[in-house]
């Protein structure tokens, strides 16, 4: 039942760093985009939902694809074997958010679209 | 609460309360096939992965078709897109039906919760998938 209950907190913690850090690319992704096309904010708006959703998707798929990963470490029930599964997983999780981050930032910053600035702008 | 509320979620959520409280109807109905029981976790399990995957797919088909781009940016419009989220929400359905009967049932609530996440986790990456390829395809139509 131990088991069950780091799992759960492995979840509790990984979801919350990835909703964190979701909302942090959103609100500071929204004014990049717009900058990229020149000014057309609902275009830069419509684009930076459809890039948090794929963000959430992949990042929630991997955190619990993952949690399946070293639960033989916890198979005799001792401290160690948790503690090595928590540690594991979690920088497995905050090491998959930095390199999405990277990768989304290299594919903005090399993105150039063509748009006009429409008139109620 | 309109999200719950919504068309699109009754269906998932149909099928997750008919696989939570099929056992307990036959529990009180039938206690003579108690021996059915043993297979409950594998059940409930299976159920529940079902449910939140189609829950998964049909929220991210709707939140697309919500938040797409604006319709004049798209060549196909709307019909298209709703077309190609279908698609892709036959497929990944297709997908996790099949993905059930890979290795053996859990017996205990932890091994269940490792075949639910499993498979979800697949599930999900899949989408995320689907919905950053559209994302691009989209993004390439705005380049230069």
């Amino acid at each position: 039942m131990l088991n069950l209950a780091i799992y759960c907190f492995y979840l509790a913690i990984s979801l919350l760093i990835t909703i964190h850090i979701g909302k942090l690319l959103n609100q500071n992704g929204v004014i990049f985009l717009t900058n990229q096309l020149v000014g057309n904010k609902p275009l830069a708006l419509a684009i930076n939902n459809l890039l948090l959703i794929g963000y959430y998707l992949i990042n929630i798929g991997y955190i619990l694809l993952v949690l399946n990963l070293g639960t033989s470490a916890m198979a005799n029930g001792e401290l160690n074997g948790q503690l090595y599964f928590l540690t594991r997983n979690l920088g497995l999780v905050t090491l998959m958010l930095g390199a999405m981050h990277m990768i989304l930032l290299y594919v903005l910053a090399n993105w150039k679209p063509d748009v006009q600035v429409t008139e109620e702008q | 609460m309109s999200l719950f509320n919504s068309a699109c979620l009754r269906l998932p959520i149909g099928l997750l309360l008919v696989g939570l409280l099929v056992p307990a109807i036959l529990a009180l109905a039938a206690p003579q096939f108690i021996d059915v029981f043993e297979g409950l976790p594998h059940w409930l399990s299976s159920w529940i992965y079902l449910a939140l995957s189609w829950l998964a797919v049909r929220l991210t088909c709707k939140q697309l078709l919500e938040s797409s781009l604006p319709a004049d940016e798209c060549p196909n419009g709307p019909a298209g897109l709703q077309a190609h989220t279908r698609t892709a929400e036959l497929l990944i359905m297709g997908t996790a039906l099949l993905s059930l009967s890979w290795g053996s049932g859990p017996e205990y609530i932890e091994e269940a919760m490792l075949f639910v996440s499993m498979r979800l986790g697949i599930t999900l990456l899949l989408l995320g998938g689907m919905v950053l390829v559209f994302t691009h395809i989209k993004m390439r139509g705005l380049q230069e």
